[in-house]
């Protein structure tokens, strides 16, 4: 009991650091600053396995260690602030670009300086250039597009699924409802193709949902879910993968059986641990997958049918 | 002294991932072993911006235990950045050396 309350207090500690650090990045731009609270968090918790918390003054050490988060903004802000183009000498040329660059300006006129002042050129953050990815799930590709465009997004990819949702209906979207992306993005949609023709042929049964994919934190190990849009009875395959935060995508997983089990396997095509999956009437829980789900934000890839001779309840 | 630490460190990462690439935690794990860092946590705004700057390119890798890992490697602009700051390098500690050691009188 005593150390199941040192534990959560510890685990308190981590949560108030990270939360200082992601307060004291407020002025970082959104998607760097998700990243390097992420980086921060990674790094306690290798800290943590190799150097044993057993107390408040063990963890404080710890927490010492990573650094203040003024310190860490400090630096974070300062190298956020590089253009890449000066940025690529080194610091010292740099200082002399930002020198001659003065000159230069001081040159063309303190008048001039002035009234364009607003719109210096390496100041992005003046222009709203971020929004928000609105919820297009369920509705007309069409009515998708305007949507997204009212927003600031353009349409990117569009992929066709199988599925028992209606044809023509918006079943996913990448990135996911509510993520902040520049201005001008492009979003992927996938649109359904309508319901498969026939029952002897495989069956689509998880619908793409990225609201149907989900991070648990409660028990602290993310664990996700897909959808199924009906129970599945007899031999199921299929593969899924994930995106992750930088646009990079996981391996694929794939599997294939019995869903007598109610568990399955699913091995990744590059080789390594395999996660581990369950699944009841409405919906599969992947598990045991921290080291490959923590940093996805969403699905690459989700399809899993039922084998010709299944039937679905 | 802390500029000077700061610019130097920049180039201790790019002399770590010399020969094999690395992952941000161990990066850091042996700069702190050598006393360059003492807030581990400002090393990953410094990483962010080597890959910005295009002097190291970065790879997810599985882990075997917890998240994907970040693995950084040096490309050929870091390579060419890192040996001429190391030419430098030997000239002006040399020099300060010299300096420091004789007080300028050889």
């Amino acid at each position: 009991m005593s150390q199941t309350g040192l534990e959560s207090e510890l685990d308190g500690m981590v949560t108030q650091y990270l939360r200082d650090v992601d307060h004291a990045l407020a002025k970082l731009n959104p998607s760097r600053r998700t990243e390097l609270v992420e980086e921060i968090e990674q790094h306690l918790a290798e800290l943590r396995s190799q150097f044993p918390v057993h107390n408040r003054s063990d963890m404080e050490n710890l927490l010492d260690r990573v650094g203040r988060p003024a310190d860490i903004a400090a630096a974070a802000l300062e190298d956020d602030d590089g253009s890449s183009a000066a940025a690529s000498r080194s610091r010292t040329r740099r200082i002399v670009v930002v020198a001659l660059l003065v000159v230069l300006l001081a040159s063309l006129g303190i008048a001039l300086a002035l009234t364009t002042s607003p719109n210096k050129p390496r100041s992005p953050q003046s222009a709203p250039a971020v929004v928000t990815v609105p919820n297009v799930l369920g509705t007309s590709q069409a009515q998708a597009e305007s949507v997204l465009q009212a927003a600031g997004l353009s349409v990117g990819e569009v992929q066709t699924a199988s599925s028992t949702v209606r044809q023509g209906l918006v079943l996913s979207q990448s990135p996911q409802v509510g993520a902040r992306m520049p201005r001008g993005s492009k979003t992927s949609l996938t649109v359904s193709s309508g319901p498969p023709v026939s029952a002897t042929t495989p069956q689509q049964i998880a619908t793409v949902l990225p609201s149907g994919i989900y991070l648990d934190g409660g028990s602290g190990t993310p664990h996700y879910y897909v959808a199924l849009t009906s129970q599945p009875n007899g031999s199921i395959s299929g593969a899924i993968s994930f995106l992750y935060q930088d646009g990079q995508t996981s391996p694929v997983f794939s599997f294939s059986g019995p869903t007598n089990s109610g568990t399955a396997t699913l091995t990744p095509s590059t080789g390594g641990n395999p996660i581990s999956l369950t699944y009841s009437a409405n919906q599969m829980q992947f598990g045991e997958c921290t080291q490959y789900l923590k940093f996805a934000t969403s699905l690459a890839q989700c399809t899993f049918t039922l084998s010709p001779g299944g039937n679905l309840q | 002294m802390a500029q000077m630490r700061k610019g130097a460190i920049e180039y201790c990462v790019l002399a770590l991932l010399r020969h094999d690439e690395r992952y941000g935690f161990e990066l850091i794990r042996d700069l702190s072993a050598a006393d360059l860092v003492t807030s581990e946590g400002t090393i990953y705004p410094l990483l962010s911006r080597l890959r910005k700057d295009g002097m190291v390119e970065t790879t997810w890798r599985e882990s075997t235990q917890g998240p994907p890992r970040r693995y950084y490697r040096l490309t050929a602009q870091g390579k060419a950045s890192l040996e001429s700051f190391v030419g430098q390098w030997q000239q002006f500690s040399e020099a300060v050396d010299r300096i420091l050691v004789s007080g300028g009188k050889q």
